[in-house]
């Protein structure tokens, strides 16, 4: 019988590319889990993932962090948050949250692309249809939003850096309206 | 046409997709005995008023919310937005 031996890949094989001002990285190996809080389920799903991550669950529209593995906890609904993460949820703390949440790991549903530098705000500007001034849209937001005709999270971990989660079915295009977004920027600014 | 998410603001018409009548929310109860002309009635029949509306409108590129908008039908004009789930909620249910 052959011995088969898989390699986790990445839906855009590790990208990372400097522009003038801008730089777009692939954000490889994390884990995205879905979390759905049932109806009442609130102070429950609060306690336990204060007590397993040390997180805070966020307003709708924010998201809080914690430093166990790097771990962001999106709010993107008032009854959805998606937990992003270096290292994939334990069993344990599956056990402790399942009584109060429903989860689902989406890991492999996104991409997940950093796009960062003193420029990064001026090149999204060109396909991202929300206005991320720091007064509308400081470090610590996230949104839902249609980018590149695609349903894609953004979040805004600090001033010169946002992440984006595509669908990673369509990762490809979604890297080539960036990369034309960059390309754009660096035409006009002659570098 | 912007539409007013009761909890994110004014957010584009684009990001949404219209379902239809915000009737469909009281979905019947199929174990009753008029369960068949029920849902003929819930599934074909429909009201098309030409002014306010009631409607579904689901928030597929932003929160994934469903939202009952109301809307004018003549105007556009949009006077009230309530998350689907709230409205559901005072109707009786209880999820």
């Amino acid at each position: 019988m052959p011995d088969y031996h898989f390699i986790a890949q990445s839906p855009l094989h590790g990208y990372n590319k400097d522009f003038a001002g801008v730089t777009i990285a692939e954000i490889v190996g994390i884990s995205i889990t879905s979390i759905g809080i049932p109806a009442g389920g609130q102070t429950e799903l609060k306690a336990a993932l204060l007590e397993i991550f040390n997180i805070r669950i966020p307003e709708m529209g924010a998201f809080t962090t914690s430093g166990l593995a790097n771990s962001y906890l999106l709010g993107l609904q008032d009854n959805q948050l998606f937990l992003v993460s270096e290292k994939p949820v334990s069993k344990s703390a599956i056990d402790r949250l399942k009584p109060n949440a429903y989860l689902t790991d989406q890991s492999d549903s996104w991409v997940t692309l950093s796009v960062s530098g003193e420029k990064c705000r001026e090149m999204l500007a060109r396909i991202c249809p929300v206005d991320l001034h720091p007064a509308q849209f400081p470090a610590g937001k996230v949104l839902r939003i249609l980018m590149a005709h695609l349903g894609v999270i953004i979040y805004r971990p600090n001033d010169d850096c946002f992440c984006l989660l595509a669908p990673s079915s369509a990762a490809g295009s979604f890297l080539q309206a960036l990369e034309a977004a960059a390309t754009s920027i660096c035409t006009i600014t002659g570098r | 046409m912007i539409i007013n998410h009761p909890v994110l603001g004014p957010c584009d018409a684009a990001e949404f997709t219209y379902l239809g009548d915000a009737s469909l929310i009281n979905r019947p109860d199929p174990l009753a005995k008029n369960a068949g002309e029920a849902f003929y009635e819930y599934q074909y029949l429909r009201d098309s008023p030409a002014g306010e509306h009631r409607e579904l409108w689901y928030h597929e590129y932003g929160s994934r919310d469903w939202l009952v908008v109301t809307r004018n039908t003549l105007t556009h004009e949009i006077t009230k937005v309530e998350m689907a789930r709230e409205v559901a909620r005072m109707t009786g249910r209880d999820k």
